[in-house]
């Protein structure tokens, strides 16, 4: 072959990959010129939807977006209040130049992902903080729950997000405190009722089988974000395959009393060797947790801090600690955070707040990812049952907010660049 | 291992039990009553889930066991119904319902299955036979009727089902089915008649009154011929008739039926139908009703306190109704008879000061009363002092509203500055209309000073006083005159005519933006509207541009509350921040959208 024909099938290839689009850009600051940080995710997410191109330049700016310069974009920018700056061919060069000279990288984003809530039909005294995410960067999202992700569902999804679920089928341990509540009795009602669909002896067989469900959704190459208890209780159901550690209330029997030797770390993703809380009155689980803030052993909050990454070389990391604040303030959830000794080999420790303890963390399992986030709501420190939801309205800026938004465009970056 | 292999492995158990024979025995062994509720559920939320050909294996392995389970060959009916599959399916069906000892719901089963599948004929022909081998049972007949009427032949289908009640007499299920397949026939008469046999025999008739839907023409028919065959008929007839006439919305017509029934009942019914029909007319919010009823049931009885209660009642929904007559007639009554003092006799007083306020004079002096009898709360007497100085405004009596207002400060001894902020403002206005425009200031200067006024109070005299101030005498004085002329409650002729007059002079966008809000106050939405827009085109940079085109979306989305993306509200809302980003309304507009965008996906269904 010819270097004449080689030359021209190229530039025909680079002529075909151009988009159709206005040849200027926008650019979506990420740093304090941003009058709406969550909706400019929701933003980006739109112009993907809309099967139009979008950089993440990662680090420039905090983590800004290239988006086209298109009257509809602008339009829709101006409309959710998200700051956006004109940048032409010298200056889109002159930033491509800066990113190549410094610890940042620009990773394209090709298609919006399938976003899936793992939720209860019901709805529960407590918030979502990714549901809260979500509905205001209007960012569109579906809801699939034990059925759902038995029926094998959940291969629909990019993204799946759980949050506050007790996947040791214990009620988050709430069955002694909360006795006779209505939402409790619901709660329990539908999750004996799916067991029983299902053919499962307990809610704690059948939400292990629901765990099994969603390693193999990570295994086979989703993406896997969650929150509060669902990150050491799915763990902790994974590794209990063959050993009760249920209270007597959620399946008729104790827990083992060796079930801390009994458990199967193999089967976790995330953590090993854990002991167990095996009070049932104790709205705790095991040692995974650092603040145990249902317990005498409680930690107060503190700040916690993102790591920083290489952008060139970490690029998954990178993507996941985008923030315009690098220290944030703690908060808490039913599990808060993760003692470091309790980490697989191969975990990365994204943030870590006081003594050491880790807040936030990514692992990667088969073909997939998956980040745990401890705490409830990052907007509300204690949130408590019953409080009414935050208004994100008026925490626009919320940089824990982000780190759940920075999780949900992940999937939509180009597969190729993924190095971590 | 994929999610697909996954999700293979995770339905091999549901296609064991239902496909193996050897499973089947167990099944056989074990399916409980607990265990066919289950095994039709787990159908249900297959077919739920858009799986129905799984829902049909559950249902069908149920089946093969309990072969005359109801619930599983009624879900079965309605989801190979749906899938236009019936046919594959009516030997079970035929088996369960031709069954020597088949119940009346499985026999009907096998007739709805036929129809289902398009065999009218042959549920005919089963229906008949079910009726001649067993005559005395009811849903032979109606399920004889079905088969016709699906043949094409109502009359037929009439003709079974009074064939049956002539065999098994005045069941109601008769009544109900005839009703309802006279109201399809268009045969209002006699739907009316079989309505009105089911209430003289206490039946229910709740199941043909829903058969009349929401079709207004079908509805009116259905009334006029409830009218018409309950006309001699006992009572109990008649005050059904009511009844179901303030139900479906026409309170007149159950208000003549409950006149010319009143009279004709003996005195304890009569206080009883009375009691019962207010409470009707009051629940079904036909006030009006009500109140007559109330009214003539308190002239009934001599228990002073049940009587004073019914008056309240009377007097209280006539107040709601607008009927101002009869309102301040039963306020009138009640507080001569209950003390002074007393919640009831307080609240009447206000209610019947409300209502005599076109009667100045007279309206003074109950203030005067009111005042002597009730000192306290202030602001309860503010407000009426307010009310007052506006009829006299209304009334073209300017110097008498300036003096309600002047000498209102009287009654806050108290020193209330909000008060005392709410009656300056109001000053403020009056001394506008009279063209006092440097008293007007000055009073409005008093509202803003007091610093602890209300935030509305406050924004409404700065903003007056602001459009006052940035004009010369002469055009504050036309202002005036135009803010005079929207409380008086013009006819729309002579507000439109009077906003030309003003729009030809000068204007300024605080002006057109104080009168669009004074146009809201008296009531003249549209027309605010209006001049909102001519606010816009005439001023499209001004701040208050913005603020108006907030306020228009408002308005309309209160006439069309569930509106899309594509809705005029909402495209008001985007124009206004799109064209207007640094206005201090834009987010408050991104908010309205947000919430309206996502009230209009919940209505929508979607999540």
């Amino acid at each position: 072959m010819s270097a004449l024909y080689m030359r021209v099938a190229l530039a025909v290839l680079v002529v075909l990959a151009v988009p159709a689009r206005g040849s200027g850009q926008l650019l979506v600051p990420m740093d304090d010129a941003q009058e709406n940080h969550l909706k400019a995710y929701g933003l980006a997410y739109k112009v993907l939807e809309a099967e139009e191109r979008a950089d993440w330049l990662l680090n420039y700016r905090d983590g800004s977006f290239i988006i086209p310069d298109m009257p509809a974009v602008r339009r829709m920018a101006a409309l959710m209040g998200v700051a956006v700056e004109p940048v032409g061919p010298a200056e889109l060069a002159r930033i491509r130049a800066e990113i190549e000279s410094s610890n940042m990288e620009s990773v394209p984003l090709e298609r919006a992902p399938k976003v899936a809530v793992y939720k209860p039909p019901n709805s529960s005294p407590w918030d979502d903080a990714v549901t809260l995410a979500l509905e205001y960067a209007e960012i569109p999202y579906e809801t699939v729950w034990d059925t759902e992700v038995l029926a094998g569902r959940l291969s629909d999804f990019d993204w799946l997000h759980l949050h506050h679920e007790d996947f040791t089928g214990q009620y988050s341990k709430f069955y002694l405190t909360y006795a006779g509540t209505e939402w409790l009795r619901e709660a329990v009602e539908r999750n004996e009722g799916v067991a029983a669909e299902f053919g499962y002896p307990s809610v704690p067989e059948l939400k292990k089988a629901v765990a099994r469900e969603i390693r193999a959704y990570v295994e086979g190459g989703g993406f896997l974000f969650a929150m509060c208890t669902a990150t050491e209780t799915l763990d902790l159901a994974l590794a209990a395959r063959t050993t009760d550690i249920a209270a007597f209330f959620a399946d008729g029997s104790p827990v083992d009393p060796a079930a801390d030797r009994t458990m199967d770390w193999g089967q976790a993703m995330a953590f090993a060797n854990a002991a167990l809380v095996h009070e049932p009155s104790i709205s705790a689980f095991s040692d995974i947790d650092g603040h145990l803030v249902n317990t005498p052993q409680r930690l107060p909050l503190s700040s916690f801090t993102l790591f920083d990454f290489s952008a060139k070389f970490d690029p998954v990391p990178t993507m996941l600690t985008q923030s315009h604040v690098r220290v944030l303030p703690d908060f808490y959830g039913l599990t808060t955070s993760f003692r470091r000794a309790r980490l697989k080999p191969g975990m990365i420790v994204l943030a870590e707040g006081g003594g050491g303890i880790a807040k936030y963390i990514h692992g990667v399992y088969g073909e997939g990812t998956f980040t745990f986030y401890g705490g409830h709501d990052p907007e509300d420190p204690q949130h408590l049952i019953g409080d009414p939801p935050t208004d994100l309205e008026l925490r626009r800026h919320s940089p824990g907010y982000r780190l759940i938004l920075n999780n949900v465009l992940f999937p939509a970056a180009k597969k190729k660049e993924l190095k971590t | 291992m994929t999610s697909a292999c996954l999700r293979t492995l995770v339905f091999i158990p549901l296609v064991l039990l239902v496909s193996s024979p050897g499973l089947s025995v167990a099944l056989a062994q074990r399916t409980t009553p607990q265990d066919e509720r289950r095994l039709v559920e787990w159908a249900a939320r297959l077919d739920a889930v858009d799986r129905p050909d799984e829902a049909i294996s559950v249902l069908e392995g149920l089946l093969d066991e309990r072969p005359a389970s109801r619930p599983g060959l009624a879900l079965l009916l309605e989801v190979a119904a749906r899938r236009e599959r019936v046919a594959p399916f009516l030997p079970r069906f035929a088996r369960a319902g031709g069954d020597e000892a088949a119940s009346e719901d499985l026999r009907r089963l096998w007739i709805d299955a036929l129809l289902a599948a398009g065999l009218a004929d042959s549920a005919r022909s089963v229906a008949a036979g079910w009726a001649e081998a067993r005559p005395t049972e009811a849903g032979a007949y109606v399920a004889w009727a079905s088969a016709e009427l699906a043949s094409g032949d109502p009359e037929a289908g009439a003709e079974a089902l009074r064939r049956g009640r002539r065999k098994l007499g005045s069941r109601s299920v008769f009544a109900v089915e005839l009703g309802t397949l006279s109201l399809q026939m268009g045969d209002y008469r006699a739907a009316a008649d079989e309505w009105v046999r089911l209430t003289v025999t206490d039946g229910d008739a709740a199941v043909l009154e829903e058969a009349v839907g929401g079709d207004d023409d079908v509805r009116d028919a259905f009334v006029d011929a409830v009218a018409a065959a309950v006309r001699g008929m006992p009572p109990a007839a008649i005050v059904a008739a009511s009844h179901l006439m303030l139900r479906f919305g026409v309170p007149e017509r159950a208000g003549e039926l409950a006149r010319d029934l009143e009279g004709r009942l003996p005195l304890p019914e009569r206080s009883e139908f009375l009691a019962r029909f207010a409470e009707g007319a009051r629940a079904s919010g036909a006030h009006n009703q009500g109140a007559w009823a109330a009214e003539r049931l308190a002239d009934l009885i001599a228990d002073p306190v049940r009587r004073d209660r019914w008056r309240a009642s009377a007097a209280n929904m006539a107040f709601q109704a607008g009927d101002s007559t009869r309102a301040r007639r039963a306020f009138d009554q009640l507080l001569r008879s209950v003390a002074r003092g007393t919640d009831v006799h307080r609240v009447s007083a206000r209610r019947l000061f409300s209502l005599t306020l076109s009667e100045t004079g007279r309206a003074e002096l109950m203030l005067a009363d009111f005042q002597r009898t009730y000192p306290q709360p202030e602001s309860e007497l503010v407000e009426m002092r307010i009310e007052l100085a506006r009829s006299f405004v209304r009334a073209d009596r300017l110097s008498d509203a300036e003096r309600i207002l002047v000498t209102g400060t009287s009654i806050t001894p108290t020193g209330d500055v909000v008060l005392h902020a709410r009656l300056a403002l109001e000053l403020g206005y009056v001394r506008l209309y009279v063209g006092d425009v440097v008293g007007a200031i000055r009073a409005l200067e008093d509202a803003t000073s007091a610093t602890a006024s209300e935030v509305g109070t406050r924004t409404s005299a700065i903003r007056l006083a602001g459009a006052l101030a940035s004009s010369d005498s002469a055009t504050a004085k036309r202002f005036g005159h135009l803010l005079h002329l929207i409380a008086r409650r013009p006819t729309p002729a002579e507000l439109e005519e009077g906003l030309r007059e003003w729009e030809c002079g000068d204007t300024s966008p605080e002006t057109m933006a104080l009168a669009a809000s004074g146009l809201d106050e008296a009531g003249f939405a549209a027309q605010a509207v209006a001049l909102r827009e001519r606010l816009i085109d005439r001023y499209p940079v001004a701040p208050e541009s913005p603020v108006a085109l907030l306020a228009i979306a408002r308005h309309e989305r209160a006439l069309q509350p569930f509106g899309d993306a594509a809705s005029l509200p909402v495209s008001r809302l985007e124009r206004l921040i799109l064209e207007y980003p640094e206005s201090a309304v834009t987010p408050l507009a991104r908010r309205l959208r947000a919430e309206w965008l996502a009230i209009s996906r919940s209505e929508a269904g979607g999540g």
